[in-house]
């Protein structure tokens, strides 16, 4: 009971600190909402140059047109260095994306994870005082493992297969809380 | 229960009163709330950053839409004043809004053009001229940025800098940051982003960026000291753009004035200042009284052993009258007054009939004479004059003295007879055997000793000449009354010397009002200040004239404060309207200053009407003026028309008179070259060597 108070107190702290002295940010991402992937994402402000950046998706339906799947859960941690200001104008990021996936489209389907270390590219457009639109790509290698079958094909398992991936394709409006 | 409600109802019936009564106080204050909208009068633009303001006082500014509301006394007269457009004064009578449109001046322009990496930037700033009020230089402009140069992600920071090219001092004034909207946002996202630390934070006018061209009104001022207003004056503006992370990068500047505009230094304080002399005898000096004494001896003739005076003799009469006529003439002089009056009756050594009683008949004949002395002075002055009486039995030795001093062989015998017999019955009986007594001692050396002297003190006045207390003056190390000094400047009232007098009289009577009054207006006749000479003087029961002279001399001193204070202590005087006069020209209230002093006429009208830019009226005035033969030669009155000339483009006629005011007095061609009025003149007159 006292440990808990404790953490409350701590949190408490740690949240008013940062709403004090860093801008925090929470987004989410247009083109994800279009795959009908619920997806969220946060900013925190590091310093002049940098912010840490953690967006994730989820996507649990099994059927979302006939013939397409793209059930999906994804972490994409991220470092971003901006050039003019925080959460403004351009930015370059490195990022690590984990994404467990089963999709399917018409005949094809896969299932796996992979995990990509990838570079990222975006501009925030400050459309508000507070509000952003952020476009951004990003591009990486990454390991796969899982399977994979084209119509009559059985499944087969891969292992480790290092591919080149496209990490991040977003357009994300953000909000920035303080 | 009945009880506690009835205390409410009282209790929120006082409420109601008290807001009844609130509510109908506030109506009776007769404000009213006026608004408007300010547009500019060839666009028909809004304008913002307009000033609104009463007597002087700022209530407001127009917005973006160039609305404004002000909360008013009913009839107030609103002054609307922006730089770059003519001041708009409106009576408000108790109309609750007031539109107008104001008339854009016409300016000759400067631009800063600043040519960045990429974009050429535009900021300009208005051409000016630094103001003298007071002891502050007053810079007024307007900077203009135009549509579409401005870039959103840029911080501009225009800073004016007032240089002192005489010393070479530089002071900044206050900067004009102009913050593109996306810096603005985006400095609040910076990680280490305070406002507080923002040095500039005060200075920042936010921008719209909107697609319209932004005027910033600009006013700034320095103080600066007395003897550094005459220096050469420029003012620079500096343009810094600063990026994101690049820091302030200094691009260009441009002068946008040069020389001062000071009107004031041709103000003839003398034509409204009338320095005004102690005139209430009330602070002359009196006169002080030197304590003199008179003593006299008359010789009264007593009946013998008794304390009764012989009338029947002549010579008593006399010698009484001599007594009274002296307590008569003290009391006659105006100048003298009696302090104390003693009495001495004197017994001869022998003792006749009444032996032994020698001293108390002495005693009773000084009583009887002291009575009559009393019956002849005033009832009131006797009680405060000390009276004594005493008595006094002469001894033998004084009889002796005398005789040797006749070179009498009888004195031995005497001294003989008085050293064998102590008891003065003895002695008696035996000068009584002396064949001489009856013929020499008694007549001789007795009787002269029976009499009553008396003694009378009293003061009176010294009545020196003038010569003989400049005499004293003059001789070193004495210290003379304030009355003598009060009749050495009186007698040298026409003299140039007379403040020598003036300057030793404070020295050695620091509180000596009149004379301190006298040397400020000395001093005021003469146009110098000297605040040290009245100030120990000064409080609220000081007189009047003093309060006067000190507020003139702050006012010459520029000391407005000060001033402003004994005006407060003055409350009603003659020439008190002046004094608020010449304070609300300095302090830069011209339309106050000139319905005070614009009666005087003269060359104060001209300057008051060319510090309220009505420059037509104040040269006709001074054509008007310079048409009397008295002032044909008055340099500075040609230098004054040069200045109407000059801001009225006459510019052949402004060279004229400008060469006829140096030609009349040299020095003040050395002025003109710092007057941005008349420095252009200055520039075709004398062309610049350099």
């Amino acid at each position: 009971m006292l440990m808990k108070k404790y953490i409350l107190i701590v949190m408490l702290v740690f949240v008013t600190n940062l709403a004090n002295s860093q801008r925090v940010a929470v987004s989410s991402d247009a083109l994800g909402w279009l795959t009908l992937s619920p997806n969220f994402g946060a900013d925190i402000v590091l310093s002049d140059r940098m912010s840490f950046n953690f967006r994730m998706s989820y996507n649990p339906f099994n059927t979302l047109l006939s013939g397409l799947k793209l059930k999906h859960v994804s972490f994409t941690p991220e470092a971003r260095y901006w050039f003019k200001r925080p959460l403004y104008s351009h930015y370059l990021g490195v990022h690590f994306n984990y994404t467990a996936y089963d999709v399917m489209c018409s005949e094809k389907m896969a299932k796996g994870m992979f995990a990509a270390l990838g570079v990222g590219y975006g501009y925030s457009f400050m459309i508000a005082k507070r509000w952003n639109l952020t476009p951004s790509v990003g591009v990486g290698v990454g390991v796969r493992r899982g399977y994979e079958s084209s119509g009559s094909v059985d499944n087969s398992l891969m292992r480790n297969q290092i591919i080149p991936v496209v990490t991040n394709v977003s357009l994300s409006v953000s909000y920035i809380i303080n | 229960m009945a009880l506690k409600i009835s205390r409410r109802i009282l209790f929120f019936g006082s409420l109601l009163f008290a807001y009844i009564v609130c509510v109908a106080d506030g109506g009776s204050a007769q404000t009213i709330k006026v608004q408007g909208r300010i547009t500019c009068i060839a666009e028909g633009k809004a304008l913002p950053n307009v000033f609104v303001s009463r007597d002087g006082a700022v209530l407001g500014v127009s917005d973006a839409e160039g609305r404004y509301v002000v909360d008013v006394p009913v009839h107030s007269r609103l002054l609307f004043s922006i730089a770059g457009y003519d001041d708009a004064y409106v009576e408000v009578g108790d109309r609750q809004v007031v539109d107008l449109t104001l008339k854009e001046k016409v300016v000759k322009i400067e631009e800063i053009l600043v040519t960045g990496k990429l974009t050429e930037y535009k900021v300009i700033a208005e051409p000016t001229d630094i103001d003298v009020v007071g002891d502050y230089l007053h810079i007024r402009t307007r900077f203009r940025v135009a549509k579409g140069i401005f870039n959103s992600d840029k911080r501009f920071v225009v800073q004016s800098v007032i240089s002192n090219k005489t010393r070479h001092k530089d002071v900044l004034l206050a900067p004009v940051v102009i913050d593109g909207r996306n810096y603005a946002i985006t400095q609040e996202r910076m990680f280490s982003f305070d406002k507080e630390q923002d040095q500039l934070k005060d200075y920042i006018v936010e921008n719209t960026l909107d697609q319209t061209d932004h005027f910033y009104p600009y006013h700034d001022s320095i103080r600066v000291e007395r003897d550094e207003l005459g220096d050469y004056y420029q003012v620079n503006c500096k343009l810094a753009i600063a990026g994101y992370h690049t820091g302030d990068l200094y691009l260009d500047s441009v002068v946008i004035a040069r020389g001062t505009r000071n009107l004031l230094r041709f103000f003839d304080f003398s034509a409204a200042l009338h320095p005004q002399a102690l005139m209430d005898s009330a602070y002359y000096p009196k006169p002080e009284l030197k304590e003199m004494e008179e003593s006299g001896s008359s010789k009264i003739a007593f009946l013998i052993g008794k304390a009764r005076i012989d009338r029947s003799s002549p010579k008593n009469t006399e010698e009484l009258d001599k007594i009274v006529s002296v307590l008569r003439n003290v009391q006659s002089d105006p100048y003298s007054s009696l302090s104390s009056i003693e009495i001495t009756g004197y017994s001869s050594p022998d003792v006749g009939l009444n032996a032994g009683k020698n001293e108390i008949l002495a005693k009773s004949r000084a009583k009887m004479i002291l009575d009559l002395v009393t019956d002849n002075i005033n009832a009131e002055l006797s009680k405060h004059i000390h009276l004594t009486s005493r008595a006094v039995v002469e001894p033998w030795q004084k009889v002796i003295d005398r005789m040797e001093n006749d070179h009498l062989p009888l004195a031995g015998h005497v001294r003989r007879i008085v050293e064998r017999y102590p008891t003065p019955l003895n002695c008696q009986w035996a000068m009584m055997k002396l064949p001489e007594y009856k013929t020499v001692i008694e007549p001789m050396y007795l009787e002269p000793l029976r009499r009553v002297e008396y003694r009378i003190n009293y003061t009176y006045l010294r009545n020196q000449t003038d010569e003989e207390i400049k005499a004293r003056f003059d001789t070193q190390g004495e210290k003379l009354s304030p009355y003598e000094y009060f009749r050495l400047i009186h007698s040298a009232w026409e003299e140039a010397g007379r403040s020598r007098f003036e300057e030793r009289a404070l020295a050695e009577h620091p509180d000596f009002l009149w004379v301190a009054n006298l040397k400020a207006v000395r001093l005021l006749e003469a146009d110098s200040v000297d605040l040290s000479v009245l100030e120990p003087f000064i409080n609220p029961q000081a007189p009047k004239a003093v309060l006067y002279n000190q507020a003139a001399m702050a006012l010459m001193d520029h000391n407005v404060k000060l001033a402003d204070s004994l005006i407060v202590l003055l409350k009603d005087c003659m020439g008190l309207e002046k004094l608020k006069g010449i304070s609300a020209l300095i302090r830069g209230h011209y339309r106050e200053a000139y319905s005070a002093l614009s009666g005087d006429g003269g060359i104060n009208e001209v300057l008051l009407l060319l510090c309220l830019t009505q420059e037509e009226k104040a040269y006709t005035k001074i054509t008007g003026l310079l048409d009397l033969p008295e002032n044909a030669s008055n340099a500075r009155m040609w230098y004054v028309r040069a200045i109407c000339e000059c801001r009225l483009d006459n510019l052949v006629w402004a060279l004229e008179s400008m060469k006829r005011a140096i030609q009349l007095d040299p020095t003040l061609e050395k002025m003109a070259w710092l007057d941005s009025d008349v420095m252009e003149l200055m520039e075709i007159i004398k062309p610049k060597e350099e």
